[in-house]
């Protein structure tokens, strides 16, 4: 029975008989063959492991945006959230509301570190502000009272915002997940 | 072109024919070898790809279904944290009325598995009666300032990942 690579090689116009035999030519094409198909399956399985790693850090990412928002929902102002132990170590900003922080590793972990972004995976931010057409003054002499200063961006009906972003090696920032809700914050 | 091959290197009259056949031998024993190995490797990681991807499942379901249940049952003294009588690990038990009858529905993890069980009011659940939602290493529940804090674990590859979320009770209080 010819080989398939008789069959090419008589239709290449040589003259090839029955009584060849398993060249070492036939071999190494087989070989080559077989790496390549080795290469497609090697690459199918990372696929699928990059796949299952992309699943895990969007089911931790969400559960830590919805941790997130649940803690700013059930603080009545800014002075809550700063202490509640779910921020602790995070970076707070107050420009157009407040905007909080949170670095982690590849694992997931927090980053504590001073110079967090170049050991961070991974950035939770929390944004909360006044929701748009909230009259503000309305309730800014409630909010301005005593100890409720700090608070006073918070008074009132309020937007916040969690957003997981992954910074890839190529220092590129992909947004993984993005939650949003409202809440009456009331001082 | 001449061509040497196993049935010229029987009467091959050259000395070559037989280098090449024991090449090709070699070869083919290689190629034999690397193939078991693919095969092997191919089986080994595929079989670690799909506990990966159940035991991510699991805790997916693990922290939803905690997540919606708590939120079903968020009403006045609904939530509580009390150790069960299985292995004496905190538990949630949620209170709800079901005609004319309050019962209690208790979420525990024993013998490696989140599970829900159905009991009277100051009754402990059955491990029998029980029915098993996910397969998760652990799971730990703490209530603090009205948010309920979960905690699992899960064998994710060779290590074990921790997962955790936080839950605003509203009712808590009130």
């Amino acid at each position: 029975m010819k080989c398939l690579i008789c069959y090419i090689y008589a239709a290449m116009g040589h003259n090839v008989t029955d009584e060849s035999g398993f060249s070492l030519l036939e071999s190494l094409i087989s070989v080559a063959i077989l790496a390549v198909i080795s290469g497609f399956i090697l690459q199918m399985f990372i696929s699928s492991s990059m796949v299952n790693q992309k699943a895990q850090n969007l089911d931790v990412g969400s559960a830590e945006a919805i941790s997130a928002i649940e803690v700013v929902k059930q603080s009545s102002n800014q002075d809550d959230i700063r202490s509640n132990s779910f921020f602790e170590g995070c970076v707070f900003e107050e420009t157009e509301g407040l905007k909080i922080t949170k670095y982690y590793d590849s694992k997931w972990k927090q980053v504590f570190d001073a110079n967090k972004t170049n050991a961070a995976k991974f950035i939770l931010n929390v944004k909360v502000t006044q929701a748009e057409g909230f009259e503000r003054e309305k309730y800014s002499d409630i909010a301005l009272q005593g100890d409720y200063v700090v608070s006073r961006e918070l008074a009132g009906l309020n937007d916040i915002f969690a957003t997981i972003v992954e910074i890839t090696p190529e220092n590129k920032q992909i947004e993984l997940i993005s939650l949003n809700t409202s809440k009456y914050i009331n001082t | 072109m001449k061509r040497f091959g196993l049935t010229e290197a029987k009467d091959s009259e050259s000395g070559s024919g037989m280098i090449e056949l024991m090449m090709v031998m070699t070869l083919m024993l290689l190629f034999g070898v690397t193939i078991y190995q693919i095969i092997l490797m191919g089986s080994d990681t595929l079989q670690r790809i799909e506990t990966q991807r159940n035991a991510q499942s699991d805790a997916r379901v693990a922290l939803s279904y905690l997540n919606v249940r708590t939120k079903q049952f968020d009403g006045a003294d609904q939530v509580t944290i009390k150790p069960n009588g299985v292995n004496g690990q905190n538990s949630l038990a949620f209170r709800y009325r079901h005609e004319e009858a309050e019962y209690d529905l208790w979420v525990f993890w024993a013998d490696g598995q989140l599970m829900e069980a159905i009991a009277g009011v100051d009754e402990e659940p059955d491990w029998f009666g029980a029915s098993t939602i996910a397969r998760i290493n652990s799971f730990e529940t703490v209530l603090e300032n009205q948010v309920l804090k979960n905690t699992i674990t899960y064998t994710y590859g060779r290590k074990e990942h921790e997962m955790s979320n936080m839950l605003y009770i509203r009712s808590y209080g009130t």
